[in-house]
Order: structure tokens, then sequence, then C-alpha cells
């Protein structure tokens, strides 16, 4: 029964928690801080992650000789993270001074009351020399009831990656560019019709990779579509049948019956979201909906593809019919937070301060994969260089990149939905669009209630 | 009266020694704190709407039946509470026993050398630790696997098809052997003048089973039975590892779904309360196999 004990233990953790607010406002710059965030979840290996963190707290000690950085990191995946650390805030005595977290789950620490809002800082360029170099779509994506909440650390985004050579030999036109996703069909046709024994179009379907599966694969295409929402902030309700919703699932099926896409073992693999940076590789996939990480995973050793930048490319996802702005995709990182427990919150921005400088920055960027907030960062060569021609083409599609709903505690539940809606086009081609909708809004009036969830016709 | 009161207390009563209290006070202290407060106080909170984070985490409430009348009408709920009793019946009880007893027999009667190997092989997948063993099945089950190619459908993803069946049968190949010990064990402690006679009597081998062993065996069948379900009901880590409750909910059984619903939807309340059902058909099984040892002789 350890589940069920496992959860008990939780509860009550969880509920034993509370105590007072520290309110105090002075700091000398004295003392000890601690940090949280994750060891193997955001860098492409987990000796990056040691090395960043270690020259970040070197820096911090040099620059504050007073002050000590306790460094507190959690293995495990982005779900685990936000589990052990939502513990520790519980109590005040055991809540960290700054937490690293995605940015999906900053909506929820600002829900508790944990978290400091940060626009005195932000707000003076001595104290945030990085802040105006942030666009305006991130320098918001934190920013919850006018107030800002945490600043990000790197950001996710995705676009098509292609191989230029099975295009060729399908007969599309290189460098290609899909104005719509009939083009985008079109070419995965192409490929198939070929015969190349190749998977043509990788589309991210099912629940097994959670939320960054559905951030990097389906959410893209919903930004895509004719209905580009997926929460009505004006209602205050979650969309789970629109138009737009319908194209989305209508290309699923169509990609699915005319066996354009992976295979379910690819699929449904505990290790999808790695799949197709692995089949891109080994030269056994013509197109994909990817993350700008990937070409960072390339450069690494164990997934080292030399000859990347020859031989695919990366292009933007088109709209569903070409309509403005032309090109969509999610936008996802991680952010870092002051908790509102901290008796050192000087101290704390000290820190944020050290990691938003532009060679830390550049560091994460490039082994963490990430494209960077700053875009003086965005346009160095130091970022530009390390995996060309990719880092440049996410770095641009950035503008047009959207993030998901953060504030929301239905966000699991919608990507539990859209998962098994598109895990079951792909498992049953057959599965007809009214019941691929249905499986959404069923999953998330069971979980958020029927009266949360809204059709947009 | 008077002769009784002279001799003192019975000496053959149990006297209960007040200053015994003292002695135990430091066991059941600890008990109470790390064992009876948190099960009362999680049984509490099976009845909140407590989230993991978010408002609810700090100002959670008392809802009363909310979390009980939300589970009767929640689809996902009582499909997972039917594969954990599909899982539980099929895999655990009837497969596990059925199995674990048939090897029990066959060996019993096998060569020395033959049950020493099968023996060892059975309890070789007991013995892996249960991550290896979902690795494998996962393996085994793709398409292209090596039970699609057994079967002649090497594009079949049997995980895919029929997923239910396969953490099934991969549950059952691994604890087989925990019953095939628990019953050799009891075969061996069969009294073999008994079966002697039914032999001499005449009997065949399948009536000598079921008249003289199987009656014999039932208290060693009781306690197998109880042992997997409490062991089987709380199957976690198998089933996560290979499909994790996927594809869709098809193979979502109760502590799959209270995982989700505490530590992926953050509602610990509602979590809680599906883990205390849980714990209900647990108590209940129990109940039933304690009842059925009791009827006999």
């Amino acid at each position: 029964m350890w589940t069920a004990l496992l959860t008990f233990t939780a509860a009550l953790v969880a509920a034993c928690g509370g105590g007072t607010n520290n309110t105090a406002t002075t700091d000398d710059m004295k003392g000890t801080i601690t940090v949280a965030y994750s060891t193997t979840y955001v860098f492409d290996s987990d000796d990056q992650s040691v090395i960043w963190w270690d020259k970040v707290k070197k820096e911090f000690e040099q620059q504050y000789p007073n002050a000590k950085l306790n460094l507190q990191g959690f293995n495990g995946t982005d779900v685990d993270l936000v589990n052990k650390v939502a513990l520790e805030y519980k109590n005040p005595s055991t809540t960290p001074d700054v937490f690293m977290l995605p940015t999906g789950y900053v909506g929820q620490w600002v829900g508790s009351d944990y978290l400091l809002p940060l626009d005195s800082f932000v707000n003076d360029s001595t104290k945030a020399p990085f802040w105006a170099s942030f666009p305006k779509v991130i320098q918001d994506e934190s920013k919850i009831n006018g107030k800002v909440y945490a600043v990000n650390t790197g950001e996710n985004n995705s676009a098509l990656y292609y191989n230029t050579s099975m295009l060729q030999k399908a007969g599309v036109t290189v460098p290609w560019q899909p104005k719509n996703w009939d083009d985008l069909l079109a070419a995965a046709r192409a490929v198939k019709a070929s015969g190349q024994k190749v998977v043509a179009f990788w589309a991210p379907a099912g629940t097994s990779a959670g939320a960054g599966g559905v951030l990097q694969g389906s959410a893209n295409m919903v930004y895509a579509s004719s209905t580009p929402t997926i929460y009505d902030y004006d209602k205050k309700k979650w969309v789970v049948d629109s138009p737009g919703l319908r194209e989305v699932m209508q290309f699923y099926k169509t990609v699915y019956s005319e066996h354009l896409g992976g295979s379910t073992s690819d699929l449904f693999s505990p290790k999808a979201v790695g799949r197709p940076v692995v089949l891109l590789k080994d030269h056994q996939m013509a197109i994909a909906i990817g993350s700008n990480w990937f070409a960072d995973a390339w450069t690494e050793q164990n997934r080292h593809w030399a000859t990347a930048a020859q031989e695919a490319s990366a292009v933007p996802i088109p709209t569903s019919k070409g309509q403005a702005p032309g090109t969509a995709s999610t936008l996802g990182g991680w952010a870092v937070a002051v908790s509102k427990a901290t008796k050192h919150p000087q101290l704390s921005w000290g820190l944020i301060k050290i990691m938003e400088a532009d060679d830390n920055q550049v560091f994460i960027a490039n082994r963490a994969g990430f494209v960077p907030p700053s875009q003086t960062v965005a346009k160095s060569d130091g970022f530009l260089n390390y995996a060309p021609p990719f880092n440049k083409a996410f770095g641009d599609a950035l503008p047009n990149s959207k993030p998901m709903p953060s504030e929301q505690e239905g966000y699991p539940a919608y990507v539990q939905g859209i998962g098994q809606a598109t895990g079951q086009i792909a498992t049953d081609p057959n599965t007809s669009v009214d019941q691929a909708i249905k499986i959404l809004h069923d999953t998330m009036a069971n979980q958020v209630g029927a009266g949360n969830v809204e059709t947009l016709t | 009266m008077a002769v009784a009161a002279g001799l003192g207390p019975r000496l053959d009563r149990e006297r209960f020694q007040w200053s015994s209290l003292a002695m135990l006070a430091p066991a059941l202290a600890l008990l109470g704190v790390l064992f009876i407060f948190p099960v009362l106080y999680s049984g509490y909170l099976g009845f909140t709407d407590l989230a993991l984070v978010g408002s609810r985490s700090r100002d959670y409430q008392f809802t009363g039946l909310d979390n009980v009348t939300r589970m009767l009408s929640d689809y996902v709920f009582i499909k997972s509470s039917w594969l954990t009793i599909i899982f539980v019946v099929g895999s655990a009880i009837v497969g596990q026993t059925v199995l674990g007893m048939a090897l029990a027999i066959l060996l019993r009667n096998a060569l020395v050398s033959v049950r020493a190997v099968i023996g060892s092989i059975v309890i070789v997948a007991w013995v892996l630790p249960e991550i290896t063993v979902a690795l494998v099945w996962y393996a085994f089950s793709q398409a292209g696997g090596t039970l699609s190619i057994l079967l002649g459908h090497t594009d079949t993803n049997f995980l895919v098809a029929v997923p239910m069946l396969i953490v099934s049968l991969a549950n059952l190949w691994r604890n087989v052997a925990f019953s095939m010990l628990v019953f050799s064990a009891g075969l061996r402690n069969l009294p073999t003048e008994v079966l002697e006679a039914a032999e001499v009597e005449g009997a065949s081998a399948w009536r000598r089973y079921r008249m003289v062993v199987l009656p014999l065996l039932k208290p060693t069948i009781v306690t197998n039975l109880l042992l997997v379900t409490i062991l089987n009901l709380s199957e976690f880590t198998l089933i996560y590892a290979m499909t994790q409750g996927g594809p869709g909910i098809e193979t979502m059984t109760l502590p799959l779904y209270v995982y989700q619903e505490a530590f992926v939807f953050h509602q610990l309340g509602y979590g809680t309360a599906i883990s205390l059902v849980l714990v209900l058909i647990g108590a209940l099984f129990s109940l039933l196999f304690v009842r059925a040892s009791r009827s006999q002789v």
C-alpha cells in the first residue's frame, strides 16, 4: 500500500505546514541562502549542471563575501522537483530562499502566496540590467495579477526539423517552407510515397511524455490552429472544443490514418520526448515537430550528430490555413523566483542577478538547450555559433511563441486530456474527431468541473 | 466466601498491573504519534479539498461528502476500480494461485534436477527488481518484440493492443514464485499416511488431489490468497513503469489514479479519499478470506 501511504504522508506534511510569514525587510547581505533546483531535468547532461551551479556559487560568494549559497539540487523530472519542493514550502523553516522552477508552475506558487513580487527589482535598471533586453512576451510570462513573480532563465520553443536529402528525394523543393498544414501534410505524403523507409512526420501524441510532451508537441498545433486558445482568461474557462481543436484532431487523424506518423512504441515510450532526437540523427525520420534543445543535444557526445547542420534544417510551424501571424509555437521554460518567507530578499536577488549575467546565460542556453530570454544573449556569437543554424532559427521564432496558461490549476488535466485524445487517434485512426474532442472534454469536465470548461464556436 | 477471600485473588485469572502502563507508555506514544494519529488524520484529510500547491494548499476546508459524491460520478475512478478488481482477481487471485499451485504439484513429482532448474527459473523472476521486470516485459510486448514475433504479428504493439492483459501477465510472471513457494511448503507438510491410504483405496490422482490434498491445504490457500491480494492491490511500480496507466486510462488501476490525482493534478484531498477506498477494498478482501479460513474444520 505504499502509494496510499505516500499520499497520506504527503497530505500530512502538507497539512501540518503553515506558520507565519516572515516580513523581515532588513537585509545586511550576510548569512546563508538556499536555492532549490533540478539537477537532472534542466541540462543536457548532469555534469554540466554541476559545472554551472558551482560557477554561480563561486561568483555569488565572491561578490557577497559575508554570504554563503547553499545548493539544494533535486533529482528526477520536473514533476518530481515540483512535488518535493512544494512540501518544503509548507513550512517557512524549510522553504528555500530562491527556487528555479518550470514557468508553468509559477502561477500555482503565487496561488499559494509563496512568492515575493519582484517588480521593485526588475523595474530598477541598476538591479536588473538584463530586464530591458527581455522581449515583452517573456517579461509578461510570470506576471500574475499585474505583478512579476519570477525571472526567466531560458525558454524552449518549437519548430519543424527536417532532413534535407529525404525531402529532396521525395521531390520537395528545399529549403522547405510550408505555408499551412496542407503543405506540411503534402511533404509528409511525398516522403511516404517515395518509398523511403523512414517515419515521414513525427506528431507527438499520448500521455507518456507528460507536460513536456504536450508543450513540445500537440499544444503547438493548438496555437497554430484557427482558434489558438487553451484557456479563456476573460471567462476563466478551459477551451475543450473549438474549430481550432477540431482542426488539430483532424490533422492528427490524417497523419495517423495515412500512416505518416511514428509507431506507438516510439510515441508512447516513456522516452518519447527524446525519440525524434535519436530518429533524426539515425536517418530514420524525415520531418518532426521538435523543440529547440534537439540541436544542442546533437552537439553532446552521447547523441552526437556532427553533420546535423548540413543534413537537417528547421522552419517555423505554419498556422493551419496560413492565417496571420503565419507561424506559431508554444513557449515554456524555467524561471527563478524569490520566496516570500526569505529573510534575505536582497541577497536572493543578488543570486538571480548572477544567474542572469550574460556569460552564465550563454552557458546555460547552450548546455541546457534554451533560447535565452535576453535578446543580447540570443544575438551573441557565443550562443549563435554553438549549434548553428538551429539556435538562430529558434531565436527568430520567439516573437510568435506563446506561453501555456500557467496560473491555472487545471493545466495538468489539460495535458492529460489532449494527450489521451491524440494518443487515441494514434492508436486507432478510425477514432472520429467527435470522439477525440469528447475525450478532452470529459477529462477536463471530470477534473475541473463542467462549469469550468467551454466550447468556442 | 471467607475462605476465598482469605486466599486472595485467583492466581489463574489474567491480572492487569497498572504499573505496566508506565512501561508501555513509550511504545504507545510512538505508535500513537507515528501510526494511529497519521492514519486518523489522513482519514480526515480525505474529506477535505487540500491541494499540494495553489490557494487550497493553505486554505483547505472540510468538505463533508464532496469527495465521495465526486467519486461516484468520476468515470475514471469507476473504471479504475474495475481495473483494480480485474487485476487483483485475474492476475493475483486466479492466475497466481492456480499457476502457483500447478507448479508446486508438478514440481513435487518431478525429478530432482528438473525441480531445481524450473524452480530456480521461476524464483529468479521473483527476485528480479520490479523495474527490471517492467523493462523486460515492456520490450517483450512492443512491435517487433519477442511476443509479436512469436505470434506472427510483428507490427502489433501488444502493450497498446491489449494493455491490461500484458501488465497482468507480467505481474503473474513475476509473482507466481511466491505462491509456488507457499504451496510447496504446504504440500511438504501434508501427512503422507492420508495420501497413501487414499492411494491404496484406489483413488485416482485427480480424486486424491480434490478430496484429500485440497481440503488439507485450505489454510495455506487462504493465507496465500490474503497475502497476494494485499500485495497486488497496491501494485504500482510495475504498471507505472510499463504504461503509466495508459494508453488513455486503460491500465489506470487505483494506486496509479491516486498518484495521478495527488502528485500530477495536485489534489491531495481527493487522492487521499481514493486511497481510503483502496484500503477499504483491501480490508473487505481480507475479511472475506479470514471468514473463509474460519469455516474450515
